[in-house]
């Protein structure tokens, strides 16, 4: 998918006076969402057994801890996931897509969002800027259920600083173990 | 150099006689300067981090000295240029005193900045050649040039003059003239020089300022010549050097007017910064009045200005200035209030808020206290040590062996408005 | 906050050898040294490395003879096996920052995850980046704080993190009088630390608060010190001079992205070439509306904030 020249393999050394290439361009992998998933796969875990209710209900015994809060328009479960296969999504128009091409569904509304993400404008993209760029999809930050800003806990400011400036007193001093709050296995795809 | 040998064992007899007094100024400056010395092995060893310097505030204490000292070593010159661009002869023959200030303020100079370099075991990285010298890039590498060439220009003219009239031979214009007028010109450079290094950062607003030269200019012949008021009258009161009334009255008048258009630039200054009160005002509203509840230069700014209010009220009132108790007070605050104002008046509050809006306040810790103090002392020998060779040269009363003991036209400059009263008298 | 987790900061020392038990001899006979220039023996901290000339004046051979001669020194003093590297800059790479306003939230974890990554001291404690918590409605830097702490983003606010900008016209490489700073062909202005002298004119002549000073020893724990370094970047500093972002360029002129960026959870954080037409970094100049801090100052740089 997203077009990117590929990167032209073997990359530069430390050499100085090395020919060097004329500037290339980033691949671009996108972290597939299933393996991170605990129910996955639908199908085979639960529904070849159990057909869903297609009713608007308030759910009580299964799929409690989701809490649909996605817009106007998005009322319910059967808009984004494909019922009779339920190992799918798809689209306004019915085309099947599989999870791990989530954002396909997505840029069905957020179009624009869509478009700085697949010019790697909006989201995280780590690994290379020059050889194989490692990009997340939208559902890895944004829980498509509820996909309000969630908040952070911050880091404290550095409390053993020379100078503490206007934060004077003490902060309690963490060690900075930054961790990634998406939490996606660098594993590559696609 | 058998003379130049003669010259150097004559001021070393010089500078270890005297009176009782002498040798107790020399016992205070000493165990200042023990002080400092034993606190720059503190700093050493243990790196500047024994300043209240910070990343916010980086420069402190001894900037704002060497600031400071810039500018008294470039005074030097308001003694020369009344006598030899308008031909004023009433500073004709105290002009020596102002060419060996100059060396010892520019001692004091270097003192400083070596004290605030994070690695003076480096300063070989400055020198031609085996260094690498951002010239002419930094504004820095020009200061480094113009002052060591301050300092070697009136070197050469105050050694000159003095193993000349050492010998007994009347100092030949050609040697020393052209340097001389070379010297006028670097003195103002070198104080130019000084204020670039902080109006040339577009950075740092508080400093970014065309006025800040010519304050400094202002401010340095407001300061320098008011030292060198105090030092005329104690150098004619100790060591019997003739002093004019003409000459103390001709540098009154300079630092009155100095002093008048340093106020002048420095209110002008507040204005622009504090009547339409732009984000860049910052630093001037916590200089003056205090930002966010931190104050701590508002009560040494307003200090500064007074003594300088004070000293221009004196110096421009006759009935104050006659008096001489009154006029070497206006004098000590002048030089105090400058080195308030231009000092730590000007460095700390560039620094606050931070470019990022953080505001860090700074005062000197003991270790920059006493190392700032040690530099003092380190100065106040050197120009102890400089008048005990200088004044004796010119009063005729050290002369190589075999020469006799008169004096050459008693003043430094070889010219021919010698005084007739030779004046005798040991320094005291 | 336990100290279990911090312990005792013992003085490791950092690439000129200048702390613990025997360090305090060793400086003083630096000083000694210094001070009677010609009659003192070659102490512990050598006289190749007080002698050692600029960065742009050493040889090949003198590289590796240098960097064997660190990663030494830090095998001695703390047991750990670094590998100090010099990777060049890249042909026909430039590099730039740009960074979404819109979507930082002001979390720190960029701070660490640079201070983890550049071996910068943990006390004193230094960070390169300065996250700004702005108030909303207002882009005045002035107005903003840095020591806000808790669940973020907060009401009322947006946040602007702030490091190295690695300016075209670089008001610091202009002010360094020993050229000790330069800005390198593929943008990245360095630090030479074995030739800095310490005089920090270019920390006043920066407009970013981007620059650094080691006032005291750096420490660091021997566990702490990430042992793949850059001599120009992230290689043990001593104390007395500056350092600063390299744009991590022992990570980035390998093909990597910088620590800060691989740290954001929100992607805020963009990096690239700007000489490659379909790079991030120039589809969000080309797409988005850019802010560049303090532009009034003129020191052109390349780093910059986008909404978006």
């Amino acid at each position: 998918m997203l077009v990117a020249a590929l990167g032209a393999g073997a990359c530069h050394r430390e050499a100085p006076h090395e020919h060097r290439d004329a500037p290339h361009t980033q691949t671009i992998q996108v972290v597939p969402r299933t393996p991170l998933i605990a129910t996955f796969s639908c199908m085979a875990q639960c529904h070849s057994r159990l057909a869903p209710n297609p009713a608007q209900r308030e759910l009580r015994t299964f799929h409690v801890d989701k809490r649909l809060n996605h817009g106007q328009t998005l009322t319910w479960c059967t808009f984004c996931h494909q019922d009779d296969q339920l190992d799918s999504l798809h689209l306004i128009n019915g085309t099947l897509v599989p999870f791990d091409e989530a954002y396909r569904v997505c840029a069905q509304c957020h179009e624009e969002r869509y478009r700085d993400w697949t010019r790697g404008v909006h989201g995280s993209t780590t690994g290379s800027w020059r050889d194989v760029g490692v990009r997340r999809s939208c559902p890895t930050c944004h829980n498509p259920h509820d996909p309000h800003r969630q908040q952070f806990e911050s880091l404290p400011p550095p409390a053993r600083e020379r100078a503490l400036g206007p934060h004077e007193g003490g902060h309690g001093a963490t060690e900075g173990s930054p961790e990634r709050a998406h939490g996606a296995p660098e594993s590559t795809h696609e | 150099m058998a003379d130049f040998l003669a010259f150097l064992k004559a001021a070393g007899r010089a500078v270890v006689k005297g009176s009782p007094a002498y040798y107790g100024w020399l016992a205070f400056l000493g165990a200042w300067m023990a002080l400092g010395g034993a606190a720059m092995g503190w700093q050493l060893l243990n790196g500047l981090g024994v300043t209240n310097l910070s990343d916010q505030v980086p420069w402190g204490v001894y900037i704002a000295n060497f600031t400071f000292m810039v500018g008294m070593a470039a005074a030097a010159v308001m003694l020369v240029i009344p006598t030899y661009i308008y031909h004023d002869d009433a500073l004709h023959d105290v002009s020596i005193l102002g060419e060996l200030l100059a060396v010892s303020a520019l001692v004091m100079c270097l003192g400083f900045i070596v004290s605030d370099l994070g690695r003076p075991d480096r300063f070989w990285h400055l020198m031609p050649i085996i260094g690498r010298f951002n010239f002419p890039q930094s504004i820095l590498a020009w200061d480094v040039v113009v002052i060591n060439g301050y300092l070697v220009i009136n070197g050469y003219i105050v050694t000159y003059l003095l193993f000349t009239k050492f010998r007994g031979k009347v100092p030949e214009k050609k040697m020393y003239m052209p340097v001389l007028f070379l010297g006028v010109f670097w003195a103002i450079g070198i104080h130019t020089v000084t204020a670039f290094l902080y109006s040339g950062l577009g950075g740092r607003a508080f400093w970014h300022s065309a006025v800040l030269p010519i304050r400094f200019l202002a401010s340095a012949f407001a300061s320098g010549p008011s030292f060198l008021i105090i030092a005329l009258i104690v150098v004619r009161d100790r060591m019997k050097f003739p002093v004019t009334d003409a000459a103390l009255d001709r540098l009154r008048q300079i630092v009155a007017i100095a002093m008048i258009l340093n106020l002048f630039l420095s209110a002008s200054e507040i204005f622009v910064e504090m009547y339409p009160g732009t984000v860049h005002s910052a630093s001037m509203r916590y200089l003056l009045v205090g930002l966010h509840g931190h104050h701590k230069l508002v009560p040494y700014i307003w200090t500064g200005i007074c003594l300088d209010t004070f000293a221009a009220v004196v110096f421009v009132t006759r009935p104050l200035h006659s008096k001489q108790k009154t006029m070497i007070a206006a004098c000590a605050c002048a030089v105090v209030g400058v080195w308030i104002e231009k000092g730590m008046g000007l460095v700390i509050p560039g620094f606050i808020p931070s470019s990022l809006g953080e505001i860090v306040e700074y005062s000197p810790s003991f270790v920059e206290f006493s190392i700032s103090a040690g530099v003092w002392a380190l100065g106040g020998f050197v120009y102890t040590m400089l008048l005990k060779i200088g004044v004796p040269i010119e009063l005729g009363e050290m002369r190589k062996p075999g020469v006799p003991n008169v004096p050459i036209g008693l003043n430094a400059f070889g010219g021919h408005h010698g005084h007739d009263d030779h004046a005798h008298g040991g320094a005291s | 906050m336990s100290d279990e987790t911090n312990g005792p900061y013992t003085k490791v020392s950092l690439a000129e050898g200048v702390a613990s038990s025997q360090t305090t001899r060793r400086v003083f006979l630096k000083v000694l040294g210094a001070a009677t220039a010609a009659t003192s023996t070659a102490d512990a901290m050598g006289w190749e490395e007080y002698f050692q000339q600029h960065y742009k004046r050493l040889t090949d051979d003198d590289k590796r003879a240098i960097f064997a001669r660190l990663e030494q020194q830090v095998r001695d003093r703390q047991g750990v096996d670094v590998h100090i590297r010099d990777p060049q800059p890249l042909d026909g790479v430039e590099f730039a920052y740009a960074l979404n306003l819109q979507a930082c939230v002001g979390c720190r974890r960029c701070e660490y995850a640079c201070a983890q990554e550049n071996n910068t001291s943990r006390s004193p404690e230094m960070h390169y980046i300065r996250v700004l918590q702005m108030e909303k409605g207002s882009l005045d830097v002035e107005r903003s704080h840095t020591g806000y702490e808790g669940q973020v983003p907060q009401q009322g606010h947006y946040y602007m993190p702030v490091q190295c900008h690695h300016c075209r016209d670089a008001p610091c490489v202009r002010a360094c009088p020993v050229n000790a700073t330069w800005a390198e062909p593929d943008g990245i202005v360095v630090v030479d630390y074995n030739w800095c002298i310490g005089c920090r004119y270019c920390e006043a002549a920066c407009p970013y608060f981007a620059r650094r000073f080691n006032f005291e020893e750096p420490t660091l724990r021997a566990s702490e010190i990430n042992p793949e370094q850059g001599y120009l970047s992230n290689r043990l500093r001593p104390r007395g001079v500056m350092e600063k972002c390299t744009f991590c360029l022992q990570r980035t002129r390998q093909g990597l992205y910088p620590a800060c960026l691989e740290a954001c959870p929100t992607g805020s954080r963009k990096f690239g070439n700007l000489l490659d037409p379909n790079s991030e970094i120039r589809q969000v100049i080309e797409t988005k509306r850019v802010y560049i801090l303090h532009e009034e100052a003129g020191t052109n740089p390349r780093f910059y904030y986008f909404f978006g």
